[in-house]
């Protein structure tokens, strides 16, 4: 094993070459800060020389595309990863494409960098490495079992506390007195969040499972949902946007994990792959809708959490096979024919699906092939009068919106999920009554 | 595979690129390089190249005139309908290689690459060619 983890920086800000540094206990780092040490040093890098390169936008003349593309191919299986601020050159998928592993822009992808790097030095060096991931509190539910073990943070000794062992049972008095001293967060070591996520899908099978009329459990259901949306997107004013972006990766886990078909998401991957229009946005966003409407099915106690979330991972498939010239053009600058093709895309998807032998329930293709239909009779393809429209449908077209509006570009502020929800009751496509019902659900004010 | 001492022209804006395709071509053996920038200066190059070039490897996006403009012009003259003519070509240019195909390319390279990719990509299209 080496002795430490052995980094090269090109054209990295010194701060973030800083951020590298002390990130890791034990680094060795080269630098090439100009031009013509870029070229001169360019073709002495193999595969070997280097555990990790950090490719960042400050070679003069050298564009981050050129970078990565002429680094892939001197060193064709070296690590190389992309580091910035954010806000200065942010194409993720272009630089993915042009022979980058992965892209950080900071301050947001910190976390997710950190953990890389904890992850190389451990693999390289051999040192333990362990990092602790914050969940609520009001995820502990008394009278179960936990396999993971459970820490609460004392910030006055700066060190974690186990409170529940692995195999332990969650006493009433035990979250009672955390309640009562005001933790809201616990703490559960990454290497156990595989279980954590085991634990919260079973949880939320048991709060929906035959207990639809039972209030009490709706209530739980409910305040369930609604603590982890308010985590995902609302935020409370200590909540980070790393955090939200962490959230969202459990909580994608935790619908797969519910709708009893992980492989759902796979079959999503490798579908969209062999359609040739899988970029990771088009994969990340339908995953992202999917979790969206099941957390909004759950909350409402409306629709089917299984059906919605099927939907929304295959909802924008026919997309792939619309023409390039159609599908690159922003839906305002579509002349009449480009939008009808268009707006055929949801039956695309259908087709599809179809096409590929996939068994789907009526209720999914429902969902898929009308989540464009609109409450006022707009929508398309088909132009439905609102009482035709399945429930599910109407919560995809909430939750396609819903992520449309909370995607912010680089130095542009993000919309609250209040004025997300005022931007869709606005546009009167969505139905007024679900989503006032939504919003009094998961507590939207 | 093509004679090694054919001469190469490669076509491309970025200088890191030209470097990095001559030091693969070098590695396969090939030792007779001529460079140009865009498709403009290629077709200088090119048409005026004494002995003449037997090999051109170009980039696709490049100013003035692209890759493709280049091998047209290549192409629209007799004297050079056989000249192997390889595009360079980022994924999101994929869908474009038909139109390639039809101004007769004689492959196209995605990049980035490396030596086996270039150097299966070469004897692909001399087999071809033969």
């Amino acid at each position: 094993m080496s002795a430490s983890v052995r980094v090269l920086f090109i054209g990295v800000t010194p701060d973030l070459q800083e951020m590298v540094k002390s990130s890791v206990k034990s680094i060795t780092v080269s630098s090439i800060e100009t031009t013509d040490a870029f070229f001169a040093e360019l073709e002495k890098i193999t595969d070997d020389s280097f555990d990790l390169i950090f490719l960042g936008d400050k070679i003069p003349e050298v564009a981050p595309m050129e970078l990565s593309q002429s680094l892939r191919m001197q060193a064709g299986g070296a690590q190389i990863h992309f580091l910035a601020h954010q806000g200065e050159f942010q194409d993720v998928a272009a630089l993915i494409k042009n022979g980058c592993n992965q892209a950080y822009f900071m301050p947001v992808d910190k976390p997710s960098l950190q953990k890389v790097l904890r992850l190389l030095e451990s693999s390289l060096t051999g040192a333990a490495v362990t990092a602790m991931e914050a969940v609520p509190l009001i995820d502990l539910e008394p009278g179960t079992q936990v396999e993971f073990e459970v820490s609460v943070f004392l910030p006055m000794n700066n060190k974690y506390v186990k409170v529940l062992r692995k195999g332990s049972e969650v006493k009433p008095q035990q979250l009672q007195k955390m309640e009562e001293h005001s933790v809201q967060r616990l703490y559960i070591d990454e290497r156990d969040m595989d279980q954590f996520l085991s634990y919260s899908t079973k949880r939320l099978k048991s709060l929906t499972s035959g207990a639809r009329s039972s209030t009490e459990q709706k209530k739980k259901l409910q305040s369930t949902v609604r603590n982890l949306f308010q985590d995902l997107l609302t935020g409370k004013p200590t909540t980070k946007f790393e955090d939200g972006k962490e959230y969202m990766s459990s909580s994608q886990k935790i619908v797969a994990d519910y709708v009893g078909s992980p492989k759902a998401f796979n079959l999503q991957k490798e579908l969209s792959k062999s359609l040739c229009a899988s970029d990771g946005d088009f994969y990340d966003r339908s995953g992202q809708v999917s979790t969206i409407a099941t957390l909004f099915a759950l909350s409402l106690g409306e629709g089917s959490p299984e059906s919605v979330a099927i939907a929304g991972l295959f909802l924008d498939l026919g997309l792939a096979v619309l023409p390039p010239a159609v599908a690159e053009k922003p839906i305002s600058q579509m002349s009449k024919e480009e939008f009808e093709i268009y707006a055929k895309h949801p039956l695309e998807s259908v087709r599809i699906l179809q096409e590929r032998k996939m068994v789907l329930a009526p209720p999914i293709l429902d969902g898929i092939s009308q989540h464009h239909e609109r409450f006022d009779g707009k929508g398309y393809p088909k132009a439905l009068p609102f009482h035709r429209i399945s429930i599910d449908a109407q919560i995809l077209y909430i939750a396609d919106h819903f992520i449309d509006f909370s995607r912010t570009k680089p130095g542009q502020k993000a919309l609250s999920p209040l004025e997300i929800f005022e931007l869709i009751a606005k546009d009167g496509g969505a139905n007024p009554e679900l989503l006032i019902k939504l919003k009094d659900s998961l507590g939207v004010k | 595979m093509y004679d090694l001492n054919t001469r190469v022209l490669i076509v491309d804006d970025m200088l890191t690129m030209r470097k990095l395709v001559q030091k693969v071509l070098k590695d396969i053996g090939f030792t007779n390089f001529v460079e140009a920038t865009d498709g403009a200066k290629a077709w200088e190059a090119f048409s005026s190249a004494s002995p003449p070039i037997g090999l051109v490897i170009s980039d696709w996006n490049m100013p003035n005139c692209s890759g493709l403009d280049f091998l047209k012009r290549v192409r629209a003259d007799g004297r050079f309908a056989k000249t192997p003519f390889y595009l360079v070509t980022a994924e999101s240019e994929m869908s474009q290689v038909v139109e390639a195909v039809k101004a007769g390319v004689s492959g196209y390279i995605v990049k980035p690459f490396d030596m086996v990719t270039l150097k299966g990509k070469l004897e692909e299209g001399s087999k071809k060619a033969a």
